[in-house]
């Protein structure tokens, strides 16, 4: 058996729960989907606050070195040195490439709940097309489409509680670090 | 969604596949429950040609265990194996940085198994070219999914270029909508790897180049630089100058070529009749951003500019090779916007990042929504849930071994991919071990 299938197994019992709270398909489709978006957008910020944690000192380390070019470069442009701001512009673009990459890679696996969601609801409703009024084209769209909204509301209303009730976390102070060039 | 829509869609898919049965005999041995439409229907395709059919039934043991995106006896790429490569993905992210996505896409084409099965069904063939444009969005997804990371982050802190990113998507989007329409379905698995490796092959030699006492000279010479303006005081501007201010730039003609390409993009995807009001959409979007002239801007109180075409078009080649190999395109639109543009770290990251997201959006809609492929989203899930250990242990690692060491590994590396993936693809076996 698809090794992958075998945790779409072992979820399917937790997330089609909310399915069935309502009586009418619809309502319960739309339900169960906005409580799966919500276990995603979750544990993937879970997963990102322990990455930050983890990785603060490497993070500072990377964002230090990227200010310090930076501040430089702007020097070498503003004593009108092109030739100076080119090349020290571009060590700022490799110091900065190695914390965005380390950032990206640490953002991105905050992702990886949505995708085992989305490879269950695949599962579940990959059948299912959704019909748009025909004033907008009547274009079908599949499962995939109401759950990246659901999921990005998620995400977005996580980040602004986060932000009200944690101000003081690893990845805030990261952020911090970033605007202060 | 609608029940009866619900009800109609499974009846027509059991009528179909009766049909098919009876058309194909053996087809129905030839597809699994949990397959997708789109796999099933590809495989029925494949059957219709005696020649194909010939190839398919070969590779697809009928009735055997369902594998990579439900075809029976497909290799199934294994969650352990995902989960191991992925942590060498994300630890390459977190040590050197960009090359960690074309590792992500070598995990998708030679660990996992797929091109070699894939290449087994034979050119043309509709099955082969529908597990080579999953591989291909897969990649993107992986990869993509920093500029939608990144991209708000940059715009909250003032350093996206609106017009830049504008000129870079208006070339962008076309460019992402093009490859998909003219090659999806019809590149082979050996065409794409071929291609795949050249690019590896190019990467390798920039690589190279830094490491000459030419490329390093620049580097050491930048960094005395550096030392040297330490002591020079920087006029602090006031925190209100930091961000990006436009100066000069004509909005009018920028908006007009965005609303065309965006609809040439929209029409190639939705509209099923008359695919020559796109092309004309997208050329008369481009031709219009030559009229947008120049555009100043200043960032921390210094100012820079740029021709709006400039960006155009290179956002044009750059989406285009992006969403060909299935690959963000970040690694190719940071040093286009520093060497080519001359701009600065900052504004590069952020509109890299934006460029990304934008290509990506256009590169996945149209293969997804228009050309209906189809992925396996576990297993990218996988994937991630292995980037994030491998960015864990990436900086801890990284204090051991010395970035040189780490350069020449990747040097090694990108010749070792790219010679293999050129050969396999062009010629058909590879000059490296394992050969074949």
């Amino acid at each position: 058996m698809d090794s992958i299938e075998i945790i779409l197994k072992t979820i399917d019992p937790v997330l089609i729960g909310p399915y069935r709270v309502f009586e009418n398909p619809m309502v319960g489709w739309w339900v169960g989907t906005g409580v799966v978006a919500f276990w995603s957008a979750l544990i993937g910020e879970l997963t990102l606050a322990t990455a930050y944690f983890v990785n603060r000192a490497a993070v500072s380390k990377n964002l230090d070195d990227t200010l310090y070019y930076h501040e430089q470069s702007f020097k070498a442009k503003q004593a009108g040195d092109e030739k100076a701001y080119k090349g020290i512009n571009k060590l700022a673009n490799e110091s900065y490439g190695k914390s965005f990459f380390l950032l990206m890679a640490m953002g991105m696996a905050s992702l990886w709940p949505a995708f085992f969601a989305a490879a269950w609801l695949d599962k579940r409703f990959g059948d299912l097309e959704f019909t748009l009024p025909t004033w907008i084209g009547g274009f079908q769209l599949s499962f995939i489409a109401p759950f990246i909204i659901y999921y990005v509301l998620m995400r977005v209303a996580f980040g602004r509680v986060k932000k009200l009730i944690l101000p003081n976390t690893s990845e805030s102070k990261i952020r911090e670090m970033e605007t202060a060039g | 969604m609608k029940k009866t829509k619900f009800y109609l869609a499974t009846g027509l898919m059991v009528l179909l596949s009766f049909a098919t049965l009876a058309m194909a005999q053996s087809s129905a041995e030839l597809t699994s429950p949990g397959m997708s439409d789109k796999m099933k229907q590809a495989i029925e395709r494949s059957l219709l040609d005696e020649e194909m059919a010939a190839q398919t039934r070969a590779v697809i043991p009928a009735g055997a265990e369902p594998g990579f995106l439900g075809i029976p006896g497909a290799p199934d790429p294994n969650l352990i194996y995902g989960l191991l490569w992925a942590i060498w993905v994300g630890w390459i992210f977190s040590t050197v940085g960009a090359f960690g996505g074309i590792m992500a896409g070598v995990g998708h084409i030679t660990i996992f198994g797929l091109a070699d099965y894939a290449k087994a069904f034979g050119k043309g063939n509709p099955v082969n070219n529908l597990i080579t444009d999953s591989i291909r969005v897969s990649n993107q997804w992986l990869v993509g999914l920093s500029g939608v990371i990144s991209s708000f982050n940059y715009y909250r802190m003032g350093r996206l270029v609106a017009p830049l990113g504008i000129c870079l998507a208006i070339g962008g989007v076309g460019g992402s909508w093009l490859i998909p329409e003219l090659t999806a379905g019809k590149i082979s698995l050996k065409a794409y790897i071929g291609y795949f490796g050249l690019i590896v092959f190019v990467l390798g030699f920039f690589l190279v180049y830094e490491m000459t006492p030419k490329g390093a000279a620049g580097k050491k010479e930048a960094k005395a630089a550096a030392q040297a303006f330490e002591k020079a005081a920087r006029e602090k501007s006031s925190t209100a100058d930091q961000g990006v201010k436009i100066v000069e730039g004509s909005w009018t003609f920028m908006w007009i070529a965005v609303v065309l390409v965006v609809a040439s993009a929209l029409w190639i995807n939705l509209v099923p009749f008359a695919k020559w009001v796109a092309y004309v959409l997208v050329l008369v979007g481009w031709a219009l951003t030559f009229m947008i002239g120049t555009i100043r801007f200043t960032f921390f109180g210094q100012q820079f500019q740029f021709k709006a075409y400039v960006p155009m078009i290179g956002g044009i080649v750059i989406a285009a090779l992006a969403s060909f190999l299935g690959v963000g395109g970040g690694f190719l639109y940071v040093p286009f916007l520093t060497s080519v543009a001359g701009l600065p770290m900052f504004i590069v990251a952020g509109t890299s990042a934006f460029s990304v997201l934008i290509g990506m959006i256009a590169s996945i809609f149209s293969y997804m929504v228009g050309k209906g492929v189809v992925i396996a989203w576990g297993l990218i899930g996988a994937e991630l849930v292995g980037i994030f250990i491998g960015s864990m242990i990436g900086p801890r690692t990284s204090k051991y071994i010395p970035e040189k060491v780490l350069k020449i590994i990747f040097i090694l590396l990108a010749f070792y991919v790219g010679i293999r993936y050129t050969t396999k693809g062009f010629l058909g076996y590879s000059i490296v071990p394992p050969f074949g």
